[in-house]
């Protein structure tokens, strides 16, 4: 089946008085794979759920290419979904298991053949045909899902969580083997995971909730480097929040004290006012330090607290007597050239993002 | 609680256990007694007992009798209770409680008012004594305990399971067969095992609904009536032993996970 | 809407041709295709049952019991009275046997309870919990035997020369039999032998789930072992006696055969004075319909007040 455009059109979710989804507004483009980030209970699933059919919004629109299947049952949208916990027929074979949609499609018994076998192997799973998901290891039944899910060839794939039940190592390597097969099917992904690590490793796009709203959508990178939230700052990644007071604005860069230091930076979304409370995020990896005194007008001296040594990459604790404390980190070459007491660090404001809420 | 208390409650246990056990012993012994009078002393041991019973026509047709009844109720039961049972379990609207209380009814109304009800019942709705009424008044009886057996298991289905199925295309009706149904079915089949033992032992509905023909619990009842005979105790032992091992393959199914 | 689907032909599973028959999938989308529908196809058959099967026969019980007559000769109209209703409380014979039953399954229920609390309490609390089942299916077998066969097992045992006369006899502590059938104490003895696992089955899954540390905490605290259970252990299955004692008082009232043939003419029950009425003369039913809505009545009244005073709300009664 042809890849559709995903879109929700102002959906909210109200389970009695509480809200679990509210005014969400997204467009999902043929063939992308996009995460739904967010901490527990924040209405990922909720929102995967309402696009699978299980859930009706209490108030607007799902569509799938240009239909709109707000009142579609699930048993008659051409959308798959691969459960949490598999939820694979333990009393079917997975031969069984992934010839069930494909029957209810209505295909002849050499068709449904054929397509298991295809899938079977697609997914290495070749020789477990006749085994009972009872037989299987945690990895080999995920396959299993998703072969059962991809089987009757749905226009957009939805995954809740699906790797939550490996274990760490395994989860790593079905991360990439996952992103590998939507390479290969050309099929639109649509991911929810609360792990952000796993959102910016396979996602083309990821959209970021909070409270049953999407905090932010972009890229990975984009994300990571200009968040513009502090939720969303602090959601992904290591950062450092500084909070500073907006001194003025010098044509695009906003200039910022931070406990008297002078601090420059952009502001992608907002404008803020001279007086303004604001936070500065700066990850740890993007601070410039130095041994010395740098040239730079922005530079200022910090006081080592901790060093923390963790093999290619070296954490450092540092503070000023001024109350300033910063995270940085460094690679563990680089690191060997600063001092054990003292170090000199620049904000480059190219690397500061300045949040207003 | 002392080391004291724990001995005389472990006693209890087997006094209790003893007090199950013993009257039923006694009876089965008494079958193999070489006398027609039921009581002590036992002079000498016999199989003359069985081989009456298993000659007597009438107390075969009797069985016979029984068993479809048995039968026809537990499947009526099973597919009552089981509907009840994904209504109660699955479905979400107002008044659930109240359809509960009144679908599980049954189970606590005491045996006579529940025979004699019924009886009245059948007669109003034209159904004379005899084999139909007794089938229904047992299916009444059952349902409550399919219902609630029913439940317990569908309780401890993962919901996706049947979401997977309609995700794949499966309407309420193909998921249920497909996908509910084979997992409730060792749970079922332990609850109709009951059922069956149940209506096998049913005297006060039975008595009340049926006609002329007894069944089994209605023709021992009635030879009671007469005088204790070691045919009776034959008899009994029989249903007794097959009795305990229906129970316990039921057992087993209803518990399994 | 989707697009009409495409069939290829070629053999298919059932389901396959199922879901590609036309009749079915306009059966399916008639019967299933909105939520409103898809409830009233799983609500209509249990409802209607519930109120036909279960509700019915008691209306019309309770319908019966203000008739003049029952069954109506041809082309008799019946006429509504309350006389079967006024002959209970009129007729010493009828309240006797009412009052009686109540009296006596009220104190076999406490004398049921009694003796399996700490059958239950031992298997809950003293058994290790791998071999509780085995423990627990040793007395679960003699109740799967039917009613009549029980009672006639006790006979057995109390008869003239049954087991207990026998052995008394034999210990030289009797010379002549003591006649325990048909009395009140055979009749005990059977019906106490017939419900005990109705207190058994509430009274182990309460005592079970009571955290053994609870008991440990109250020993720290300097507890002695009776105030430990007068304080928390009875307190905590208070939910077990409760439901148990409701169980067997209910099922108690309701039995027929067996005070029929254990018990005497002093312990006539009320069941068997129902019954009565529909042996002997045919057209006193609405007797016998009164009768029983009396008794119903007051069985599930009690009942109500019981586990009110128990404190059990909201949780059904079973
Ligand atoms: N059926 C329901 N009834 C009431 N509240 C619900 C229901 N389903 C989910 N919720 C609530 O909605 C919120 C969002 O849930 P969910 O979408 O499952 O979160 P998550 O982001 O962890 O997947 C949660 O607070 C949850 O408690
Ligand atoms: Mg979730």
């Amino acid at each position: 089946m042809k890849n559709a455009t995903v879109s929700l059109v102002d959906i909210s979710k109200k389970y009695g008085s509480f809200v679990a989804v509210e005014k969400i507004n997204l467009t999902i483009q043929p063939g992308d794979f996009v995460t739904l980030l967010g901490p527990s209970g924040c209405g990922k699933s909720t929102t995967l759920r309402i696009l699978g059919g299980f859930e009706t919004p209490t108030t607007g629109q799902v569509f799938l290419g240009d239909d709109d299947v707000t009142n579609i049952p699930p048993n008659r949208r051409n959308v798959n979904m691969v459960f949490q916990d598999y939820a694979l027929f333990p009393h079917m074979t997975c031969g069984r298991n992934i010839a069930f949609g494909l029957e209810l499609k209505g295909k002849t018994k050499a068709e449904t053949e054929a397509r298991v076998d295809e899938l079977l192997e697609f997914m290495q799973l070749t020789g477990f045909k006749d085994r009972k998901p009872e037989e299987l290891s945690g990895g080999q039944r995920q396959r299993v899902a998703l072969a059962r899910a991809l089987a009757p060839d749905p226009s957009v794939l939805l995954l809740d969580e699906p790797l939550g039940a490996l274990d760490a190592k395994l989860r790593k390597q079905v991360q990439i083997e996952l992103k590998s097969i939507q390479k290969r099917t050309g099929k639109t992904f649509i991911f929810v995971t609360h792990d952000q690590e796993e959102a910016l490793t396979m996602s083309d796009r990821v959209l970021v909730m909070n409270k049953g709203r999407i905090e932010q959508a972009g890229s990975p990178k984009d994300l990571y480097s200009h968040p513009e939230s502090r939720f969303v700052a602090e959601f992904i990644g290591e950062t450092n929040m500084l909070e500073c007071g907006v001194k003025g604005i010098d044509g695009k860069q906003v200039v910022l004290d931070w406990f008297g230091t002078e601090l420059r930076g952009d502001c992608r979304k907002g404008s803020p006012t001279p007086g303004q409370k604001v936070g500065a995020v700066i990850r740890p990896e993007n601070i410039t330090c130095y041994s010395n005194k740098p040239e730079s007008s922005l530079a200022f001296e910090l006081n080592i607290d901790q060093r923390i040594f963790k093999g290619s990459s070296t954490t450092f604790e540092a503070r000023s007597s001024k109350g300033q404390s910063l995270t940085i980190t460094l690679d563990s070459i680089r690191a060997d050239e600063i001092g054990t007491e003292k170090m000199w660090v620049v904000l480059k404001p190219e690397y500061l993002s300045i949040l207003l809420n | 609680m002392t080391r004291h208390t724990r001995l005389i409650m472990q006693m209890v246990y087997w006094a209790f256990v003893l007090y199950l056990f013993i009257p039923l012993s006694l009876m089965v012994l008494m079958g193999f007694k070489d006398s027609k009078f039921i009581g002590f002393p036992i002079k000498s041991l016999t199989l003359h007992w069985y081989k009456v019973v298993i000659q007597d026509l009438e107390l075969m047709s009797v069985f016979a009798y029984s068993f479809t009844i048995a039968i026809s109720s537990t499947v009526l039961a099973i597919i009552i209770g089981t509907w009840a049972a994904m209504l109660l379990s699955q479905a979400k609207f107002k008044g659930k409680i109240i359809v509960f209380a009144l679908i599980t009814l049954p189970a606590v109304l005491p045996g006579i008012i529940s025979a004699i009800a019924l009886r009245i019942y059948s007669q109003t709705l034209g159904i004379e004594p005899g084999m139909t009424a007794v089938i229904l008044g047992h299916t009444v009886h059952n349902v409550p305990f399919v219902t609630l057996v029913g439940m317990a298991r569908l309780n401890s289905q993962p919901m996706s399971h049947v979401e997977a199925a309609q995700d794949l295309g499966a309407d309420n009706v193909i998921s249920f067969f497909r996908i509910t149904l084979p997992y409730l079915t060792p749970a079922l089949v332990g609850a109709g095992i009951f059922c069956m033992l149940t209506s096998f032992d049913d005297f006060v509905r039975s008595f009340f609904l049926g006609g002329y023909e007894p069944t089994l619990p209605v023709y021992i009842f009635s030879q009671l009536r007469t005088g204790m005979s070691p045919e009776i105790n034959a008899i009994s032992s029989v249903v007794l032993v097959i009795t305990a091992v229906m129970g316990l393959a039921a057992e087993r199914l209803m518990r399994r996970k | 809407m989707p697009p009409q689907e495409e069939y290829s032909t070629g053999s298919r599973s059932f389901w396959s041709w199922l879901a590609t028959s036309k009749v079915y999938q306009s059966v399916s989308a008639s019967l299933l295709g909105t939520k409103k529908r898809r409830l009233v196809l799983l609500a209509a058959v249990p409802i209607i049952w519930a109120i036909v099967a279960n509700l019915g026969p008691l209306f019309k019980m309770l319908d019966i019991s203000f008739y003049d007559a029952y069954p109506l000769s041809k082309g008799r109209e019946a006429t509504y009275t309350i006389a079967a209703w006024r002959e209970f409380f009129v007729t010493p014979v009828y309240y006797i046997p009412f009052f009686r039953t109540l009296i006596f399954s009220g104190i076999l229920t406490f004398a049921t309870l009694v003796l399996v609390y700490p059958v239950a309490y031992f298997l809950a609390r003293h058994v290790p919990k791998s071999r509780q089942m085995l423990f627990l299916l040793l007395v679960l077998i003699p109740f799967w035997v039917g009613e009549i066969i029980r009672t006639y097992a006790i006979m057995i045992l109390l008869g003239n020369n049954g087991a207990i006369n026998i052995a008394l006899k034999f210990l030289g502590i009797i010379d002549r039999p003591i006649p325990f059938m048909y009395t009140s104490f055979s009749l005990g003895i059977g019906i106490v032998y017939l419900v005990s696992l109705y207190m058994l089955l509430p009274l182990y899954s309460a005592l079970e789930k009571i955290p053994t540390n609870m008991n440990e905490a109250a020993a720290d605290l300097g507890a002695g072992p009776w105030r430990r259970f007068w304080r928390i252990t009875l307190p905590l299955s208070k939910d077990g006696i409760a439901s148990g004692c409701v169980l067997v008082f209910l099922i108690a009232t309701g039995f027929y055969a067996t005070p029929v043939i254990l018990g005497g003419p002093s312990s006539t029950m009320f069941a068997e004075s129902i019954a009565n009425t529909f042996n002997v003369a045919a057209d006193r039913w609405p007797t016998g319909a009164a009768f029983s809505s009396i008794m119903l009545i007051t069985t599930l009244t009690l009942a109500a007040v019981f586990l009110k005073i128990m404190g059990r709300r909201g949780k059904g009664y079973l």
